[in-house]
């Protein structure tokens, strides 16, 4: 068995490496590794511009609120330029303090919709603001953490995971349907099925040649962006158990196709749904329950806790998805045999 | 060697049959001859002995073995050259068969002497996607000595090459029964039947209408006849005698010794008109 898989490997990887897809995904991971580096920001600002004007008597605020090192920038001389500038931005909004420094009246200026929530945080911010100047503000809530804090996250490294997800991942998806195609366009599995290879064979060599293609963009990916410094033997099993199971479910849809233009749509369509997930990982609250079952969900969320760990173990995910590679084998199997080798004649 | 019995294969799985109760044998070393015109039924019958298509009604044995049995190993032990070149178009030529002799369990042959012998030696490093479609033909062929079988089944080896390099392919066909390989040959070509094989089969619809070796099918079905061609006067006359008639033979000792005799032929049938005899028509 090693000696004919060892051969079915060096036989895929020639041709994967005479095949324009796989430059075409060396071009990829170039360009991945710049937009990470040079395209996305490290931090970037969330909220909009802030504008003030202070007319209590000796613009007291003003004065604490530049020696706490706000910029100079952000106080207007008069209520006219305030109002100009919120005006013409669509996301300053502009605070106007009157009477005593110790208890003033706030008037805030904006040129957008804000929501009831968006408004209570104005209100507390602003209460925050005039208790410190006054020495008032008391933080009356106690915050406790179950597991040590972790780090903020770089703007630019959270993409990372996604990518990993979307572009690597998916690869063995890809590449696998590529090579299907080739094969059946050359009519060489006519030629396989009398040779001894049989199915568990022709199943191992695609996976393991991709696999291979894969960690090296893996690696590739994160070597050029994160570095090295994470837990790499769980980089390792979950990149290896995430790979495998794509391969996979490439190979059991692409049976079902003569070639790649059939394949075409519903290979893409199944690809837009698995990138639904990227959603949830940008906006955590966005998890309906449908979407915990794409494969890619919890994976994204497993390279997201190894590249930023939190402390959540990963040994539940790494079972279920060595049983969905199990299943996933078996069920490739059987249309492999029913389908390719047995089928194409 | 191989017992081949009450086979039937029905690709609509209903009682319209593409082949019908084939019986034949074929001794260790023989090379047996499968003829008949396209879409005779002869691919269908070589696919379902070397498990390409399924075994539906009938058996085959190999050295009393059901192919309903035998193992994956069972491929080691045979070699297949299709009619229809099926090569990796981006992997070369000596790439297709050092790939390809990496899935047997047995030792191989050198894919370089292969190359050699079918003459693509200089080509072992193209892509077969430049290949013309001899050349595929060549390395098929070539593909299926790999695991140097004790059964090879080809599929019309010789189909598509040139007169000097169909005797190259002949040549090896020869070598591999002295060497004891039993051979299952699969063509529409007479003329190359007629000089490899110990035995044919004609197949015709999907039966076999006649079954034996090359000479006695042209005893059988040809005349014990020579037609002579001389010279007379000026003219050419033709005479036919009849090897059986002792006066005939005597004319024709006469004209050998006092005529100009041209040209002298004897008349027995090839095979293409024994099967035109046997079937009403031709192999094309």
């Amino acid at each position: 068995m090693g000696k004919k898989l060892s051969a079915l490997v060096k036989q895929n990887l020639t041709l994967c490496f005479r095949n324009s897809l796989i430059w075409v995904v060396l071009i990829s991971m170039i360009i991945i590794v710049l937009f990470v580096n040079f395209l996305v920001p490290r931090e970037y600002e969330t909220t909009g511009e802030n504008y003030y004007l202070d007319l209590t008597s000796g613009r007291s605020i003003e004065t604490h609120l530049k020696e706490l090192g706000m910029s100079s920038s952000s106080f207007m001389s008069d209520l006219e330029e305030l109002e100009g500038l919120v005006s013409e931005s669509s996301n300053a909004v502009g605070v106007v303090f009157t009477g005593e420094k110790e208890m003033p009246s706030v008037e805030v200026l904006y040129n957008f919709h804000i929501g009831p929530e968006q408004k209570n945080i104005i209100n507390v911010s602003i209460n925050k603001l005039v208790g410190t100047i006054n020495d008032t503000w008391q933080d009356d809530i106690n915050i406790s953490f179950l597991r040590d804090q972790a780090l903020p996250t770089p703007r630019h490294l959270a993409t990372v995971p996604v990518l990993l997800v979307f572009e690597v991942l998916i690869l063995g998806f890809l590449l696998v349907a590529v090579f299907l195609f080739q094969e059946k366009g050359d009519n060489v599995i006519r030629a396989y099925r009398v040779t001894p290879g049989g199915t568990h064979l022709y199943i191992l060599s695609k996976v393991v040649t991709f696999l291979l293609l894969g960690f090296v963009y893996a690696f590739g990916i994160l070597i050029f962006t994160y570095g090295v410094n994470l837990n790499i033997f769980n980089f390792i099993i979950l990149t290896f158990l995430g790979f495998i199971l794509y391969t996979l479910l490439g190979l059991i849809v692409a049976v079902f196709f003569e070639d790649i233009s059939g394949w075409f749509i519903v290979g893409i369509v199944l690809l837009t749904l698995n990138m639904i997930p990227a959603i949830s990982h940008q906006l955590p609250s966005f998890a309906p329950s449908f979407i915990t079952w794409v494969p890619s969900y919890h994976i994204i969320f497993g390279y997201d806790e190894i590249l930023f760990p939190t402390g959540k173990n990963l040994n539940p995910l790494f079972a279920s998805l060595l049983v969905q590679n199990i299943v996933a084998y078996i069920s490739c199997y059987l249309l492999v045999n029913k389908k390719i080798i047995k089928g194409v004649f | 060697m191989i017992k081949v019995s009450n086979l039937q294969h029905s690709y609509t799985n209903d009682n319209n049959y593409a082949v019908k109760d084939i019986n034949f044998e074929i001794a260790e070393g023989e090379i047996f001859g499968f003829l008949g015109p396209s879409g005779s039924g002869k691919s269908t019958v070589q696919n379902i002995m070397t498990g390409l298509l399924p075994l539906q009604k009938g058996d085959v044995l190999y050295n009393g073995e059901s192919l309903k049995n035998v193992s994956s190993s069972f491929y080691n032990q045979i070699g297949v050259s299709f009619e229809h070149p099926n090569l990796y178009s981006k992997l070369t030529a000596y790439e297709n068969l050092l790939y390809f002799a990496g899935l047997f369990d047995v030792p191989t042959e050198d894919p370089l002497k292969l190359l050699d012998m079918v003459g693509l030696r200089d080509s072992a490093k193209k892509k077969t996607a430049n290949f013309s479609k001899g050349m595929k033909q060549r390395l098929v062929f070539a593909r299926a000595l790999i695991n140097k079988p004790k059964i090879l089944f080809l599929d019309e080896p010789t189909s598509g090459l040139d007169p000097a390099t169909a005797n190259k392919v002949k040549e090896i066909i020869y070598q591999k029964k002295r060497e004891g390989c039993t051979i299952f040959l699969t063509t529409h070509n007479m003329v190359a039947a007629d000089e490899l094989c110990d035995r044919v089969a004609f197949l015709y619809n999907g039966t076999i209408v006649a079954m034996d070796s090359p000479r006695n099918l042209k005893l059988e079905f040809g005349q014990k006849s020579i037609l002579v061609e001389y010279r007379c006067d000026g003219e050419i006359k033709s005479k036919i005698f009849s090897l059986s008639n002792k006066e005939e033979l005597k004319d024709f000792n006469e004209i050998l010794s006092n005529q100009d005799v041209e040209t002298i032929h004897t008349q027995e049938a090839t095979l293409e008109q024994i099967f035109i005899k046997l079937t009403g028509r031709g192999l094309e």
